[in-house]
């Protein structure tokens, strides 16, 4: 353990001579790690703040059953049994027509204070059902609208839902993307690392015969490999420090409408950095030891 | 020193390298081992430095069982033995003294030692004035110096040369084998030399093994071509 830290200087000098020794496969390298992080960012970032709109969308998947006001109550919890006694359906929750006007004011400002009071409120006493299975909520809005004593049964409609899907699919198929171009760098520094390995091959076969232990030959690679990740996480590091930032205060912390706030830079720039660079060198580090394990192993 | 009983070693291509081989040499020996192209010779080598495994019997090296080594304490175990080859296998980019501090960097010596202990092995292997030199700009007789230098710089038990003097002149092997000489005499190292060189093995008369086809055939203290 002494000897490694003792050693480190020289292993490390070693590997950026390496490096320096095919900068061109070096550089490819890192070019092709750096785009599959920037990839990794946009599709981070993105997912991240549309991700908090989306969970809201999701919880008004939700089915609002509106209520004829001359209902008694207890018709109104017969209604809500056999609501709930439906298949697919989770809970049933009761709400006043006074507890949704707050609910509106609290969302919408001041402005709906004005039917606040006695026959003033223009809403409805609501059901709000819940499903296990959001798949099957036009079948399940069918079925309550026919109820009797329902005025109306509505959800949030297929707007939201083709809008969830365009999530989903930028999701799903940027990751794939992603994992593709990870598996590409994966691939060059591999590459990058062979070359390293033959380049050197006379003097790794005297370090063997002077004995020199097999993590003392094989580190400076697994360094050149964690060096070419930190380099092609750099770019993307400092486009999501200043980019972002810079996004931020330009777009006044909002996407289009207030509807999509952006997340604040700090604390979710320096993490989603340090994210990516450790990623960067993971990916560089699987690279070389990919490389290592399959042309600097000895056997005897 | 060096203990081998009944050491046997075949290749999966069905060569049998090795066949029930004994062999016993003293510490301080200095002996050589000769034998026609195939004999067994490099073999012999290799199941001393622990590069192969004999598929029977014991290679014992200084009370260290090398074919029972665990594969990660090999490294460890080679120090004990250094290998000169005829081809030098110097690193052309480094000097003279790099070429030899080399072999001390990669066990880990503080670099004020190997300093000091490179300047010990120049001196001994008489290259002082050559230290900057690069390898292409030394002869081969000097080449194989810096070799040997490299191979003794960790103080090793046991020496084994490949056929040093192979690519080398009558007069320039003599340097060699003097230097051989010193180095058996002067640090007590257990030399083992593989060689081809009548000549040599003639003029300077040791304990000479001769291999074919895997088994040990003369062991002669003699010495000589001629007495075998």
């Amino acid at each position: 353990m002494l000897l490694f830290f003792k050693s480190l200087p020289r292993l490390v000098h070693s590997a950026n001579k390496d490096m320096h020794r095919h900068f061109l496969m070096t550089f490819s390298s890192i070019v092709s790690i750096g785009i599959a992080l920037l990839m990794a960012l946009f599709i981070f970032v993105i997912y991240m703040n549309v991700g908090g709109f989306t969970s809201q969308i999701e919880s008004e998947f939700m089915i609002q059953v509106s209520l004829n006001p001359t209902l008694e109550d207890e018709e109104i919890s017969e209604l809500s049994d056999s609501i709930s006694s439906l298949a697919s359906v989770k809970k049933v929750t009761y709400s006043s027509k006074e507890e949704e006007l707050d609910a509106l004011i609290k969302e919408n400002g001041a402005m709906f204070k004005q039917y606040k009071g006695e026959d003033k409120n223009p809403l409805y006493d609501v059901l709000n059902v819940e499903l296990k299975d959001n798949t099957k909520i036009s079948k399940v809005t069918k079925k309550i609208s026919k109820m009797d004593g329902v005025v109306q049964a509505t959800y949030g409609g297929s707007a939201i839902n083709t809008m969830i899907q365009l999530f989903k699919n930028i999701r799903v198929w940027g990751s794939v993307f992603v994992g593709l171009m990870v598996l590409i760098a994966v691939f060059l520094i591999r590459n990058t690392i062979k070359m390293t390995i033959l380049v050197r091959k006379d003097e790794i076969a005297i370090m063997r015969t002077v004995g020199a232990y097999n993590w003392y030959i094989s580190l400076p690679f697994v360094l050149e490999g964690i060096f070419i990740g930190f380099w092609g996480a750099l770019g993307p590091v400092l486009i999501c420090i200043f980019g972002y930032t810079g996004l931020y205060h330009v777009m006044n912390g909002m996407f289009f409408s207030d509807m999509m706030s952006m997340l604040k830079p700090y604390p979710f720039v320096l993490c989603t950095s340090g994210g990516i660079l450790l990623i960067g060198m993971v990916v560089g580090m699987l690279g070389s030891y990919l490389a290592v394990r399959k042309y600097l192993r000895w056997t005897r | 020193m060096i203990d081998l009983k009944d050491v046997s070693k075949a290749y999966p291509n069905g060569v049998h390298a090795l066949n029930h081989v004994n062999l016993h040499i003293d510490k301080g020996e200095f002996v050589y081992v000769i034998g026609a192209t195939g004999s067994g010779k490099s073999t012999l080598i290799k199941v001393l430095n622990g590069e192969e495994v004999p598929d029977e019997g014991a290679v014992i090296v200084d009370g260290i069982n090398v074919g029972a080594l665990k594969h990660r304490k090999v490294p460890y175990y080679r120090r004990n033995v250094g290998c000169v080859f005829q081809d030098y296998r110097l690193l052309p980019k480094l000097t003279v003294f790099e070429n030899i501090a080399f072999a001390l960097e990669v066990v880990g010596m503080p670099r004020k030692q190997i300093r000091k202990r490179v300047m010990e092995v120049l001196e001994l292997v008489d290259l002082k004035e050559k230290a900057r030199s690069y390898p292409d700009e030394l002869s081969g007789g000097q080449q194989q110096r810096v070799t040997i230098g490299r191979a003794i710089a960790n103080k090793p038990k046991v020496l084994i040369a490949d056929e040093p003097t192979g690519n080398l002149d009558p007069e320039k092997s003599l340097e060699i084998i003097s230097l051989l000489e010193k180095i058996n005499q002067k640090l007590d190292t257990t030399i083992m030399m593989v060689t081809h060189d009548k000549v040599l093995v003639d003029r300077f008369k040791k304990r000479t093994i001769m291999l074919d086809k895997g088994y040990v055939i003369h062991d002669s203290n003699k010495g000589g071509y001629k007495s075998l």
